[in-house]
Parts: structure tokens; sequence; C-alpha cells
């Protein structure tokens, strides 16, 4: 049965048609609308074959693609009417001419716009960023003294299983880790993988974004917010560089989606995992996001105690994220004496340590490297 | 000092904060500032002011990269793109201003593209970085098809805790166009740390002609657009 009614061609039984309401207030399918109530309190519409009835439009495949777009609304906006009475879609009885085929193609896609495009869009933004990366990776070299000097030949000594230059002290290992594993599988090399690896973490930062967003400020912000992320210019261009912020931007967007879930009181216990995988993602990366980390992980156990008089939230929290830091952690408390992800926190855990004793078992007495470090020069932006 | 805000300013991300400043004033002004929006442009203040202090944290120098503080961008982009909102509901309202507005955003559109691919570009346009990378990868090809694999020499295999090396040889020292001529043949850049451990630089690429160190012979000499680079080679004896 289908609800499928059109005032171009219709004749209604005005008092029945009062009876259950008159028609919906809605920019769309008014007719169809009451018509399926009408249905579905036991009444019947009827189809009449003899009827003459002349109703045409000039329409172009634009106008198709629009008419499709809006009935997909139309259903995106009333989903028990597909519930009660099936999908719209069927394969197309007389689509052998291609001009048929364009305009049923036109008029398809306008319909999976208009019905997906919630899901559709943060996808097409992904896409599109990905079109604009890939030429600006493969196509132009760009030979940046710290890829071409630490992180490619970390991921391919990572890439040919060549543990002791794999890792270091000094340079967390996200980033090596996962150019790596890029050039393990693509066999290609290190410098090229660390800026797929770059390329990968920008853009699937568009999703924590879109959906984050989306929930708290709706679908139109959330679209735009997200095309400014795409078109970011500064942005768009550690997504090419092959450097660590890509990976802490994807970081801070995690810990963002975690933000805008764990204020609602339905948050499923996943939502603290990905609040621990944002921690750990920037820990991972770079040693001195440390100080932004303990900040959030202090708003967290602050929002915890509020919420829940007890902080076992936050201390699982805490637990998760050990664990997934823990190869990090053992990593460095074998070479510099301390578990801690960037050398420049053991200097500081270091110090704390002299200050209360009681830390000295946090030390290693029996470090492989010394923790003796120079100050380093800031080199100028290349911009 | 002014170098510090101008970087500032710059991580800031300029073309966005106006529409960031609009989204705000916007939200406050019809009554939907919540707490949420406070706990957002919280973060974003607080991880720029970390990010923007962490040298200083750690070795005590005032100093910061635009980049770094770029990390934190998306957490505003909320207020940016409500802002945005508001700005094109207040010009679409007439079509001369709708169709200026669409003209200027598809220039502004053109300049962002071009924007994003420039550090690319002036790889391949600006005379300097042209002329580095080309004379990069000639000579990189040069010691490459001279080197022959030898075995690490005693206390190659160190660490520095604060330095990475690769353990890859050859070891190449360079000047700044060409940093990358040590990973492009296969070995490493050859920089302070190896000197304190008692190895030389196997290949010097330089600018100057005369050689750099006693020890040392002319390999050949590479050339692009105009300038030359020469590579010299340590002697086998000096090994």
């Amino acid at each position: 049965m289908t609800p499928f009614f059109s005032n171009a061609f219709a004749a209604w039984k005005i008092a029945e048609a009062l009876e259950h309401g008159g028609f919906p207030c809605t920019m769309f399918g008014e007719d169809m609308l009451l018509a399926a109530k009408i249905i579905e309190t036991g009444g019947a519409i009827g189809y009449c074959a003899d009827a003459m009835v002349i109703h045409e439009h000039q329409e172009s495949v634009y106008s198709l693609f629009q008419r499709g777009r809006t009935v997909g609304d139309f259903h995106r906006l009333h989903p028990e009417l597909l519930h009660r009475f099936g999908g719209p879609l069927r394969p197309p009885l007389d689509a052998n001419l291609p001009f048929i085929a364009l305009r049923l193609l036109a008029k398809t896609l306008g319909y999976a716009w208009g019905r997906f495009r919630v899901q559709l869009t943060p996808w097409l933004i992904f896409a599109l960023l990905w079109l604009f990366l890939l030429p600006a990776i493969t196509l132009f070299d760009f030979m940046d003294p710290d890829v071409t000097n630490r992180y490619a030949p970390m991921a391919e000594s990572f890439a040919a299983g060549d543990w002791q230059y794999a890792f270091h002290p000094r340079i967390p290992p996200m980033l090596p880790v996962c150019a790596g594993i890029i050039a393990w599988l693509l066999s290609c090399g290190g410098y090229l993988a660390c800026r797929l690896a770059g390329a990968l973490f920008l853009t699937s930062g568009i999703f924590p974004l879109y959906w984050g967003t989306k929930h708290v400020y709706g679908f139109r912000v959330a679209t735009v917010a997200t095309l400014m992320y795409a078109g970011c210019t500064r942005l768009f261009r550690l997504g090419y560089y092959g450097m660590r912020e890509s990976i802490c931007v994807f970081g801070v967007l995690l810990l963002f989606q975690a933000a805008v879930r764990l204020r609602m009181r339905s948050a499923g216990w996943w939502w603290y995992l990905v609040f621990a995988a944002g921690e750990a993602t920037l820990l991972l990366t770079r040693g001195d996001m440390a100080s932004f980390a303990l900040a959030t992980m202090a708003m967290l156990l602050f929002w915890d105690i509020l919420r829940h008089h007890h902080p076992l939230r936050t201390l699982g929290v805490t637990v998760a994220l050990l664990v997934m830091m823990l190869p990090a952690l053992g990593y460095n408390y074998r070479m510099i004496g301390y578990p801690v992800t960037d050398v420049r926190q053991a200097t500081i855990l270091r110090r704390i340590c002299r200050q209360f004793p009681v830390l000295k078992m946090l030390e290693n007495p029996h470090p492989q490297v010394s923790l003796d470090i120079d100050v380093p020069t800031v080199e100028a932006d290349d911009e | 000092m002014s170098d510090f805000l101008h970087t500032l300013f710059r991580g800031l991300y300029p073309p966005y904060i106006f529409f960031v400043i609009w989204g705000i004033v916007a939200r406050i002004h019809s009554s939907r500032w919540r707490r949420f929006d406070m706990l957002l442009l919280g973060s974003f203040l607080l991880f720029d002011l970390f990010a923007a202090f962490q040298v200083w944290i750690f070795y005590g120098i005032l100093e910061t990269q635009a980049r770094y503080l770029r990390i934190a961008l998306p957490l505003c982009l909320p207020f940016a793109a409500e802002g945005a909102l508001a700005a094109w509901n207040l010009l679409k309202r007439e079509k001369h201003i709708r169709l200026f507005t669409l003209t200027v955003l598809a220039v502004l559109l053109a300049f962002d593209v071009y924007s994003s691919y420039s550090p690319l570009v002036q790889q391949y346009r600006r005379p300097t970085k042209r002329i580095g990378r080309l004379l990069s990868q000639q000579a990189a090809s040069l010691i490459k098809e001279d080197w022959r694999p030898q075995p690490k020499p005693a206390g190659f295999d160190q660490m520095k805790c604060d330095h990475y090396q690769s353990g890859r040889r050859p070891l190449v020292q360079t000047c700044n166009p060409m940093r990358a001529v040590g990973y492009l043949c296969g070995g490493q850049e050859y920089r302070e740390l190896f000197g304190l451990w008692g190895f030389s630089p196997d290949y010097i690429a330089t600018p100057n002609r005369e050689a750099p160190l006693p020890g040392y012979v002319l390999l050949g000499e590479v050339k692009s657009d105009g300038q030359t680079a020469y590579v010299f080679k340590l002697t086998a004896e000096k090994q």
C-alpha cells in the first residue's frame, strides 16, 4: 500500500479531510501526510485510472535534483512514513535512454542529498579535502628538515623493524609509528609516509569536529565550521608538511567531541574512552602537550565530582590513558630513567623528585642514556 | 618581544578571528551563550596560553611558533561559523549585495586555494628555494653514486637523549637550503653531536669552492640556475 497522494491531480472528501485535522503545516507533502493519516485510521485512498489530468513541468536536470532533494528532505523529516509504507526508490522501468538515465540520476542524487545530507556532509568534505591534499603530497616536494632528519628515518626504521632507530626519548612515538605503518603497508619512503599520516589525521579531524558541533550548534553551523576547517590554509598546510601538529589537531578534536557527549547524562562509557584516546593522542605526539592534557584532566575531574559526587569516571579515564601510553612510558623509563612520554617532561619530573624524595621510586637508577639536554633554538616558521 | 607578540597574533589566525568575535557577540546578544560555549572558549585560550609559553616552561626562552598555536584553532570554529552565518544573513537581504558578497567570496576562495599551496609553489618558483631543492637532489645523487657501504665504526650507535640520529651513513655536512641532502642520499645530516663522539662528516656539500676542512677532496660540483654547490669527500687516509 502506498500513501502517495498528490494535490496536483486529486479530489478530497472535505468532511473526511477536516475530520483528520486537515492539511498539516509543512513545507512539502501535506497531501501525502494527510493521506497517510487517513489510511492509518482505517480509511482509504483510491486511484481512478479513467480520470484525465494535464499537469506539466519543464524540468531541467538541476530542478530535478532539487525536486529529489525536497522529497529526500521530506522523508528525512517524516521517517514514520518509510517505516509504515516502505521506501520510494524503485528500479527504473524505462531508463534505457541516456537522457532519462541522467534525469533519474539527478533526481536520485537530489533525493540522497535531501534524505542523507546530515550523514553525507562530513564524508563529502573529507573527500574534498583529500582531493586538494593528494596533489600537494604526491606532486610537490616540501623538504622540511624536521621531517627529513627525524620523522622520516624513524618511520623507515619502524617499517623495517629496526626498533633501535624507530623510537627516541625526544620524539613521542605517534607520528613515527603511524607513518611507519603506512610506509610498511604501502612500501613507500618515510618522507611520503609522514606526509600521508599528517594528511590522514587532518582529514579525520573533520568527523569529531562536525558531529560535536552539530550536537551543540546544529547542522548549518556544523557544516560551515567543517568547511572553514577544510578551508583554513594554515591547517591545510599542516596536512602536507608531514609534521606532528596535524595529529595534535585530531587529538584536540577528539577531546572536543568527547566533551560534547559527556555533558549529557545519557553519555555511554565509550565516550570516556574517546576522551582518554584524545589525551593519549596529544601526549604521544608532542611532549609539550602535557600541560594542556593535565588541564583538561583537571576539568574532567571537577565536572565528574560536580555531576556524580565521586571521581570514579576520571579514575577510569586515567587508567585507560595509562594503558594506552604504557609502551611509551616503559620505553622512556628504560632509556632515560623516567616514565614519561618526552624527554622534557623527564627534566621536570627529575626536579620534582629532587624536591620530594618519596617520588624517587619513579626513577630508574640505571637508565641507558643520560638526561643532559641542550637548550634548542626555535626556528622561524617557514611562511 | 615584538617577534613573540607577532607570532602570537599570527597563531590566532586573523582571517577567522573576526568571525569568531562576531559569532560570540551574536550568541551573547541573542541570549544563546551557554556554559559549554564558555568551556570551549576557555579551552581554546588555555591551549594557546600553554602553547605560547611552552618553550619558556621547559627552557626559559620566550619563543614560540605560530603552528603550535594553531593546533587549537578548530575549537573556535563553531563561533567562527556562527559569525559567518550571521554575516551572510545580514548580507543576503538585497540581491545586489548578495551578488557582491558571492563575488568577494569567490575571490577569497581562489586566494585561499593559492595560499594553501603557496609554500609548495615557492619551492619551485622562489629562486633561493628552487635552487636549494634542485642542488640538494643533485648533490644527493652524486653522493649516492659514490658511497660504498661500510661497516659502522665502533660507538656509532650512541644516542643522546635530546638529539635523534638515524644510525645511517654517509654523514653529510650541509648548510641551510640543502639540509635534506643527508636523508636523500640514504644517510643523515652531520650534526655537532657526531663531532663530540669523534666522527667526521663523510661528505660536505657547500657553496664554497675551497675545501672546508683538511683531508677532503672535491668529489664534484652540481649546478642549478647559475648557482653551484661543491661536494667534498673525506679522503681514504682520513677515515
